[in-house]
């Protein structure tokens, strides 16, 4: 059964982190992100998850909780509203709680959820922005269910430390770091991991994000590198699993 | 010649199209080191193996266990087919399957019966309906890190298994009699079996074996509790002790399965127990398509029969203690810290300062591409027909791959 505090949390902490590299990476993005200056804080709930999107001179910058002093406030009576406003289905909508006179933040908010929508699940994205999109959420979303998901707590307990890194092959890289029961993702490659799982291109990087690969397969005909704990990659595996039900 | 794998690979190709994950389970190239392997076999015999690429191999593996005297033995080959002549599947018993369960009550010492099957999970799972049904209780306990086949109260995958399957089952750190002792207290009358390996022996970790007193330890609190021991002795079972590995470490399980070496490769399993399980035997319903083939009983006979014959727990106690030693000293020459766990018949070699495996699988690697066959991660397997010369050779290659190991990781 999913927990939808945890969707919540994956909504918030991984699938909005991917505004920063879509306000770099993405000609379309850019644009729309240098249109406000400006933050938004998001919260789930009274106890819920929050995180602060901060929009400064086409730049976007995600942080988990509440950043200073936010200048538009929205907030979700229950996780599920919050969770039915990013996929788009049932009723989800916010209490704008402040920041009325700057509903154009807010806008600029729609148009960047909207383009990305287009490209994580749109039928003909850009590759290359959505493999490292892909490669962004993953070590975040897995962070997000090894530490709140209770669902997964029996391949937690097999779950052994350290650093499991994903990278597309001579590109973007990403790794969650595992130590005495928590997971935190960091953006780039690891100096030390035990575990690195490396996609040989773009495309192969998307086609697994859209649950298209054989990964058994991929690994043994060169598509897809497994190198390290490999204990470590059959647990995190079923965490990749997990994450796709979240996010499907 | 370095070795090439372009067959190989092409017939991977071909599998990935009408094939799950092209090959599939613990044969999948996926869990060694793809690029440095071999993924499909055109023959073997005895130690050795030979790829579709013609590329030859000491294997250290040996199908995983199921190879003890030595690929295509011409005794237990023969008798396999000397009685696949006279029929394979048949509609009625065959009296070679009596004489089997004749043969296992005498060598071994937990088996006062038998029941036979194809593989170890057959055994396994049959092993926790008995056990349930001897004591109508619910619970199993099995170790953390074990294996007893894929089934969804014991596989590692949980793709599948749903909470539901697993409700049951509890788990406890092999080795640790307190932490039974707790479990057995927690769960009062409610547990119907405890299943162990009789040492140790999961993948991805050295292998560990008991403490003394550990299984007396076990026997006694089962006893007290009215809890079935169970012992899985589908990995370890004929290379320890031709009666039994229970009896190697001084214990008499309630229930004892056994496949793998059994029948060396021929599909046959047998999942034997004491004369206090015999009733509850007889109310379980437990049968298979093919688990009265009588080939394969042949060949279990013939194969039994050998091993006894030789004393093969001898023999590759012997040859692991020369492999092991070798590759410890050739160590400890290029200045790299090995550990050696597990019984010297059933070795495994990880690298002292990492738990990751990058080293196991550089040194694997280099041994593939030179023709000597270890898995990074997973146990290895002695056989009788393990030479010296072969185990010279490994040392040989070994030596050359340790050599890559320092350049490449310094220690």
């Amino acid at each position: 059964m999913l927990d939808q505090a945890v969707l919540a949390r994956l909504h918030l902490e991984a699938v909005l982190s991917n505004l920063e590299i879509m306000a770099t990476d993405d000609e379309q993005s850019r644009p729309i992100a240098g249109g406000w200056n400006g933050s938004i804080l998001f919260k789930a709930g009274l106890s819920g998850p929050s995180s602060t999107l901060a929009f400064n001179n086409s730049r976007i910058s995600l942080t988990p909780g509440k950043q200073g002093k936010p200048d538009v406030v929205l907030f979700f009576p229950t996780e599920k509203l919050m969770n039915n406003m990013f996929t788009g289905s049932g009723v989800g909508f916010p209490l704008v709680l402040k920041g009325f006179t700057k509903l154009k933040g807010l806008l600029v908010f729609i148009k960047l959820a909207k383009r990305m929508e287009e490209v994580m699940k749109g039928a003909n994205p850009p590759i290359p922005l959505k493999a490292k999109l892909t490669v962004n959420t993953l070590p975040r979303g897995i962070a997000i269910l090894v530490n709140h998901d209770k669902g997964m707590n029996e391949q937690k307990s097999h779950l052994p430390d350290g650093i499991a890194e994903f990278r597309i092959k001579d590109g973007f890289a990403a790794h969650v770091v595992y130590k005495n029961g928590y997971a935190h993702a960091e953006v780039g490659r690891a100096k030390k991991p035990d575990f690195i799982m490396e996609f040989s291109s773009d495309k192969t990087t998307v086609d697994v994000a859209d649950d298209k690969v054989d990964i058994m397969a991929s690994i043994c005909l060169g598509d897809i590198s497994m190198k390290g704990n490999l204990h470590m990659g059959d647990v995190l595996n079923g965490y990749l699993d997990r994450l796709s039900l979240y996010l499907q | 010649m370095a070795y090439k794998f372009d067959k190989s690979m092409e017939t991977f190709a071909r599998a990935a199209k009408v094939i799950p994950q092209g090959i599939y389970g613990h044969l999948t190239p996926a869990i060694t080191v793809p690029g440095s392997y071999p993924y499909f076999v055109e023959r073997a015999k005895g130690s050795h193996f030979w790829d579709v690429d013609g590329n030859e191999y000491i294997d250290y593996m040996c199908a995983y266990g199921p190879m003890i005297l030595g690929y295509a033995h011409d005794k237990v080959d023969e008798a396999f087919m000397k009685q696949a002549k006279k029929g394979t599947c048949v509609t009625i018993a065959s009296p070679l399957m009596v004489k089997l369960a004749e043969r296992l009550v005498e060598i071994n010492d937990c088996a006062d019966w038998a029941i036979f099957a194809k593989n170890g999970a057959d055994t396994t799972s049959m092993a926790v309906l008995l056990a349930r049904a001897y004591n109508r209780r619910k619970k199993i306990v099995l170790a953390e890190g074990g294996y007893h086949g894929t089934q969804p109260w014991c596989t590692s995958n949980m793709a599948g298994v749903t909470p539901e399957d697993r409700r049951n089952v509890l788990f406890i750190p092999w080795g640790d009699l307190g932490a039974f002792r707790r479990v057995v207290e927690e769960n009062k009358d409610e547990i119907a079996g405890v299943m162990l390996t009789p040492y140790h022996h999961p993948t991805f970790a050295d292998q560990v074996l008991p403490e003394p007193g550990y299984w007396s330890g076990m026997r006694e609190i089962c006893d007290r509790n009215d809890i079935v021991l169970i012992v899985d002795d589908v990995r370890a079972g004929w290379r320890l002790d031709i009666k039994g590995s229970a009896h190697y470490f001084g214990f008499r399980p309630d229930l004892a399965c056994y496949c793998k070496a059994i029948a060396n490769g021929y599909s046959i399993s047998a999942l034997v127990g004491t004369e206090k399980m015999r009733i509850a035997a007889s109310k379980i319903f437990a049968t298979g398509s093919y688990w009265f083939n009588s080939p394969e009983m042949a060949a279990a006979l013939a194969c039994i029969d050998e091993m006894e014959k030789i004393d093969v727990p001898s023999i590759v106690k012997e040859r692991g203690l020369s492999l092991t030693n070798g590759l410890k000293e050739l160590a400890t020459s290029h200045g790299l810290k090995v550990t050696i766990s597990g019984p010297p018949a059933i070795p495994f070699m990880t690298f002292s300062n990492e738990n990751n495996f990058m080293r196991s699988q550089l040194f694997c690697a280099e041994c593939a591409k030179m023709g000597v066959f270890f898995n990074p991660h997973h146990n290895w397997f002695m056989s009788a027909a393990h030479t010296e010369e072969d185990i010279k050779k490994t040392l040989d290659k070994a030596d050359k791959a340790f050599k890559e190991v320092k350049k490449h990781f310094g220690d």
